[in-house]
């Protein structure tokens, strides 16, 4: 159970948003929207620092791409599965009956 | 008491008299009175006098006054009487607490004036307390303090200004001054300041026995009140998990080749054909090695914590949550595409189930929203439920028999695990290391910094069992260092009174399992810390709560004040308000969340802890109805639920920890067995006789 957020010091704040931040690279998006969720309550305390807004902007510029590409990667998937004949198999995780 | 001088007037403490500058005692208050009138006007101190004795009018000390008497001697003296300017003004507004008068003549005079200001004020005060958030209980107007100060006239006086008002009003018209009106505003602003003043804890006297019986009902009342508080927010999550666990197995059975994927652990097959001894003993050799699984395990938690290799149940619980959130995440997922006929790649599911189990574990092990917590925990206990509806029928029921048996034994006996846990935790400070929902966030300012700290890295240990669950009501160590503290200001505060009754609801449970295995336990622990202090803290917070609408922080020095409140209640004068209050408070965690950015106030703490092993063994038993029909499916939810909220009321009443399983399951059993067997063909009968359409 961690400290509520409202309770933190600016440092802690500025710290657990970069390691956030950072994490999320490793194709980890929901991090980065986590991010977004954890300091969004405090974003307009006054001794915030700057950068955990900055962090919160790339943070959720990031997850949308990331999301973008997942959802146009599932949806070639979904439809061109059928054409890529084994390869296509191989990637579906339970085939699906009657298709 | 139509006349002005019901509104009360108080004196700013520590200039009046020597007597103790707060009092809990109307006597007091009229003692000092009698002394400050009749030194100043001698002819209004009679009427003033009897006026006491009804309502007592005149405080010794307002909230701000008693808690700073030096800062308000210094403001008082900065301000004048309001009405006639003269300099010792040593009487205060009541209400407003923002006007000093010298004499209650004078305040008689000026309230056709003041009257107006005064309500603006208050309303301005209440406004403040109630939007700014997080400051919202620094600047604490003094007119709720004082109420809270429960010195009892203050409400009262309070309320006669209502009246008083309405009988001023013709005559205002006619003396008022505007320009006097105009300096009333200026002074409004100045008077302010003092009340932003840090508070201290205030002396009080001593109370008699019967006060003290008084004062120990309401607080009995409060408990009662606050435990009823606890269920609820408990309830929702349960529900959710029991839900989320019954969507699974609903939509995993409406596929057409569901199986259950037999656990490896079983040394027995049911089937159909075996006789009802065969399947008894078999199932009972398959529970009785997972029971002795998660006997082992406690036991070796147990001993673990005692040698004090935090790290390591850390490190176990960590592992546990990952394979929890991504082995049978993964399983799920399986059945849930199979079952929707969503095809899914390989390369999707990897990045789903890595992200969704990272942010879990950083969820639940370090830091983040409360909530997302909270969901993390409920999904997790739904997945454990849902891997264990792979035993077979009797395996499960006879499973969860032996539990409520094991869970007994293991929280109520002398030699019990889940006790000896609960008591070295007490005894070493330690959080107990388990998975728990909580259901407040409990922080205590007040603590040192390095009990903080401790805190911080004891926590995230705490939270980490998959299947420890612990049911702490504040429990432990945070507990530890607040509940002593807050149970000296009490003392300190005199105002304590009584109330030694513990948090103590605190159930653990630990379920503790190989992986797959939960295992459950769980125990209502007691706090650490002496139950007094614990208890103490809970009514204090409690009352704070009610106190100012939820939204004041509540510094350790605010015991008093609170206290005060409740003398006030039992001296049989309970604020309207107050119970509203209440009920709205329990929507607004939020609320309370905010509220707590106050750094001095570990406010909405107290929260129930509940075992992630409770959530696991309701939801499994739900689980297991609903393979069978509808009916027994709602039947079984009810009887958990209720078993629940009898659990926890027995825990209001014991104040000790208390095995949390046995009663839900108990009851969760014998609502399946009589649905099945009586309601079930019973309703099949009446729906082929359509004898209600």
């Amino acid at each position: 159970m961690a400290k509520p957020i409202e309770k933190m010091k600016p440092e802690e704040i500025l710290t657990a948003s970069k390691k956030l931040f950072f994490g999320g690279f490793a194709l980890l998006p929901m991090l980065w929207v986590y991010n977004i969720l954890y300091v969004w309550p405090v974003r307009n305390r006054a001794d915030l620092s700057p950068q955990v807004r900055h962090y919160m902007l790339l943070s959720g510029i990031l997850s949308v791409v990331l999301f973008v590409v997942f959802s146009v990667w599932f949806g070639i998937f979904v439809n061109q599965r059928l054409n890529w004949g084994t390869t296509g198999d191989t990637l579906t995780v339970v085939l699906v009956k009657g298709v | 008491m139509s006349s002005p001088a019901a509104r009360g007037v108080t004196t700013p403490s520590g200039q009046t008299s020597p007597f103790p500058s707060s009092s809990t005692q109307p006597s007091d208050g009229t003692i000092v009175n009698t002394q400050a009138l009749s030194s100043r006007a001698g002819t209004d101190s009679r009427t003033s006098i009897r006026g006491q004795q009804d309502t007592p009018i005149v405080t010794a000390a307002t909230a701000g006054g008693g808690d700073n008497g030096q800062g308000d001697d210094d403001s008082g003296e900065d301000q004048p009487c309001q009405a006639c300017g003269v300099f010792p003004a040593r009487f205060q507004c009541s209400a407003c607490q923002s006007v000093r008068y010298c004499s209650q003549e004078c305040q008689a005079s000026d309230w056709k004036i003041h009257y107006r200001e005064c309500a603006e004020i208050v309303a301005a005060q209440k406004e403040e307390q109630t939007e700014s958030q997080q400051g919202a209980g620094r600047p604490r107007s003094d007119a709720n303090g004082a109420r809270e100060t429960g010195v009892p006239g203050d409400r009262y006086s309070n309320d006669m200004e209502m009246t008083s008002r309405a009988a001023a009003n013709p005559s205002r018209s006619g003396v008022a001054g505007e320009p006097l009106g105009g300096e009333g505003d200026n002074i409004r602003a100045t008077a302010n300041r003092p009340r932003r003043r840090p508070r201290e804890p205030r002396r009080r006297p001593r109370l008699t026995p019967e006060q003290r019986a008084a004062y120990e009902e309401a607080e009995r009342i409060a408990d009662m009140k606050f435990y009823m508080l606890q269920i609820y927010k408990i309830i929702k999550p349960v529900v959710v998990c029991i839900c989320l666990s019954i969507i699974w197995v609903k939509i995993s059975m409406a596929g057409s080749d569901y199986r259950p994927t037999q656990s490896s652990y079983t040394v027995y097959k049911e089937s159909a054909s075996s006789s009802a001894s065969q399947n008894f003993l078999g199932s009972l050799a398959n529970a009785g090695i997972i029971i002795g699984q998660i006997v082992i395990v406690t036991i070796i938690i147990v001993i673990l914590f005692k040698r004090g290799h935090i790290k390591v149940l850390i490190g176990f619980f960590m592992v546990v949550v990952a394979m929890l959130l991504g082995f049978m995440g993964y399983i799920l997922i399986l059945n849930l595409i199979q079952v929707l006929r969503i095809p899914l790649d390989y390369l999707t599911m990897a990045f789903a189930l890595w992200n969704f189990s990272v942010t879990g574990l950083i969820s639940v092990f370090w830091k983040g929203p409360m909530w997302m917590q909270q969901m993390y925990l409920t999904i997790m206990s739904s997945l454990m439920a849902f891997s264990l509806t792979g035993l077979a029928e009797w395996t499960t029921w006879m499973l969860l028999a032996l539990l409520v048996v094991w869970d007994l034994i293991a929280v109520l006996c002398p030699f019990g695990p889940l006790k000896i846990l609960v008591e070295s935790s007490r005894n070493q400070n330690q959080e107990v290391p388990a998975l728990l929902y909580t259901v407040n966030a409990v922080w205590f300012m007040a603590s040192p910094p390095d009990a903080i700290l401790n805190r911080e890295t004891l926590n995230s240990k705490e939270s980490s069992e998959s299947e420890d669950l612990t049911l702490n009501n504040d429990g432990s160590p945070r507990t530890n260092f607040h509940g002593g503290h807050s149970r000296a200001t009490g003392r300190d505060g005199g105002a304590s009174i009584s109330s030694s009754r513990n948090s103590g609801l605190d159930a653990s449970f630990s379920a503790h399992g190989g992986m797959s295995r939960t295992s459950s336990t769980m125990a209502l622990v007691p706090g650490p810390n002496g139950e007094t202090g614990d208890r103490d803290t809970i009514e204090l917070r409690e009352r704070a709560r009610s106190g100012d609408s939820g939204s004041s922080p509540r510094s350790r020095g605010e015991g008093s004040p609170l206290a005060g409140r409740v003398a006030n209640s039992a001296s049989g004068r309970q604020e309207p308000n107050r119970d509203p209050r209440r009920d709205s408070r329990e929507t607004d965690e939020e609320e309370h969340r905010e509220t707590s950015g106050d750094d001095d106030d570990d406010d909405d703490g107290g929260g129930l802890k509940l075992g992630l092993g409770d959530f696991v063994f309701y939801s499994v038993l739900v689980a297991r109805a609903a393979m069978f029909d509808w009916v027994t499916t709602m039947c079984c939810m009810v009887a958990v639920l209720t078993g629940m909220n009898a659990t926890i009321f027995l825990l209001a009443i014991y104040q000790k920890a208390l095995p949390a399983l046995p009663i839900s399951i108990c009851f969760g059993m014998l609502f399946y067995f009589a649905t099945r067997f009586a309601l079930v063909p019973f309703l099949a009968v009446l729906g082929r006789g359509q004898v209600f359409i």
